[in-house]
């Protein structure tokens, strides 16, 4: 008996993930066989809600609209119990509750994704971990956004730099405007 | 704060045009609680926007929005009618306290929407860890990681942890612990 441990995977790679997967010939042969429309009603559920919430609704053909939204999401949670999940999660709650609010007072929330700060987020530290090499974070953390800083404001000036050339030691010439 | 407050009260004017702003608030709950100081997601009262508690949740023929939480004074939850005079049943306003939000004005709960990158994460979770659980009762690992390679899903299985009991496991710890302080040497 054990726990696997599997990839964690980004928004994309989710939604690509549930598309992909065949439950029927995923659970052909085991005990489960019978519960394959059950787990392919939650994903089909799922998606949709999924599709509806990253849709900008300029032009869309989307089915659900902020009223059906909650009941929607309701007929997942009483799916998901089927499968197992017992308790609503507050990501689920709000869904149901006070996402359709703000859908009717903002029409779409895609706009508000923060999406794009996680991706700079993400590759602010693939960059600083492979710099710093995990020795003096908060230093180095400074060193490259006032780099980053540099750089773009000079490159926007039209002046061609060769950033390998920049050590952190140079850091004393830079003056920021 | 100040410079949105005032922003948001004048706007900014470019030459002879005037532009006014809408701010929108947008984050995950985990942020969201933090900043408006009602602890996280896992706590009794987690949810900022009304007054639903953890062993509520499940309760999907309630209307929560008649149980909004007010983020400048005491809010009332289904229970607080019963107790002494129409106080928050919970000693501590249903654990939250209107000095410490941090999202003053113009914010407000109208202004303030969760963000669906972590809502789809999250939720998705949820079916994940269930089809992961069901993937190790049933021995169909190896099945699901050859169906989502087949299919160009970046889903791959990392490793099988075996269960072992409390003890044995801390025992384990301890000579990890014995082993590395012997490869790193005296401090």
């Amino acid at each position: 008996m054990g726990i696997s441990q599997w990839t964690t995977l980004n928004a994309e790679e989710r939604v690509n993930l549930w598309q992909s997967l065949n439950f029927k010939v995923l659970f052909h042969g085991t005990d489960l066989e019978g519960e394959t429309a059950k787990w392919e009603s939650v994903v089909g559920y799922w998606l949709e809600i999924n599709d509806f919430l990253n849709c900008l609704h300029i032009d869309c053909d989307c089915k659900l609209d902020a009223y059906t939204f909650s009941e929607y999401v309701k007929k997942i949670c009483k799916k998901l119990q089927t499968i197992g999940v017992v308790k609503v999660t507050p990501y689920f709650h709000a869904l149901i509750f006070h996402v359709p609010n703000m859908l009717v007072r903002c029409h779409s929330l895609k706009k508000y994704s923060t999406s794009a700060q996680e991706l700079k987020n993400s590759l602010q530290t693939i960059a600083q971990f492979r710099q710093s090499n995990q020795h003096n974070i908060p230093y180095d953390l400074q060193v490259n956004q006032l780099m980053f800083l540099w750089f773009h404001c000079k490159l926007e000036r039209g002046t061609t730099i060769e950033l390998k050339r920049c050590t952190r030691f140079d850091l004393d010439e830079i003056e920021l405007d | 704060m100040c410079q949105i407050e005032q922003i948001n009260e004048s706007g900014i004017t470019i030459e002879e045009f005037t532009y006014y702003f809408k701010f929108t608030f947008c984050s995950d709950w985990k942020f969201f609680a933090l900043i408006i100081g009602c602890k996280a997601a896992n706590s009794t009262y987690f949810c900022p926007w009304c007054l639903c508690s953890k062993d509520e949740r499940n309760h999907l023929h309630m209307d929560w929005n008649k149980y909004p939480r007010s983020w400048t004074e005491n809010s009332s939850c289904p229970k607080c009618p019963k107790s002494k005079k129409n106080m928050p049943c919970a000693r501590d306003n249903h654990q939250f306290d209107c000095a410490n939000n941090l999202l003053k004005h113009p914010f407000n709960p109208e202004n303030c929407v969760l963000d669906v990158l972590h809502t789809t994460l999250r939720t998705s979770d949820v079916i994940e860890k269930i089809l992961y659980k069901t993937a190790d009762d049933y021995s169909l690992c190896d099945k699901l990681a050859k169906m989502c390679h087949d299919s160009g899903s970046l889903l791959f299985k990392l490793t099988h942890k075996l269960l072992t009991k409390k003890k044995e496991s801390h025992l384990n710890v301890l000579s990890m612990i014995r082993v590395w302080g012997f490869l790193s040497g005296p401090h």
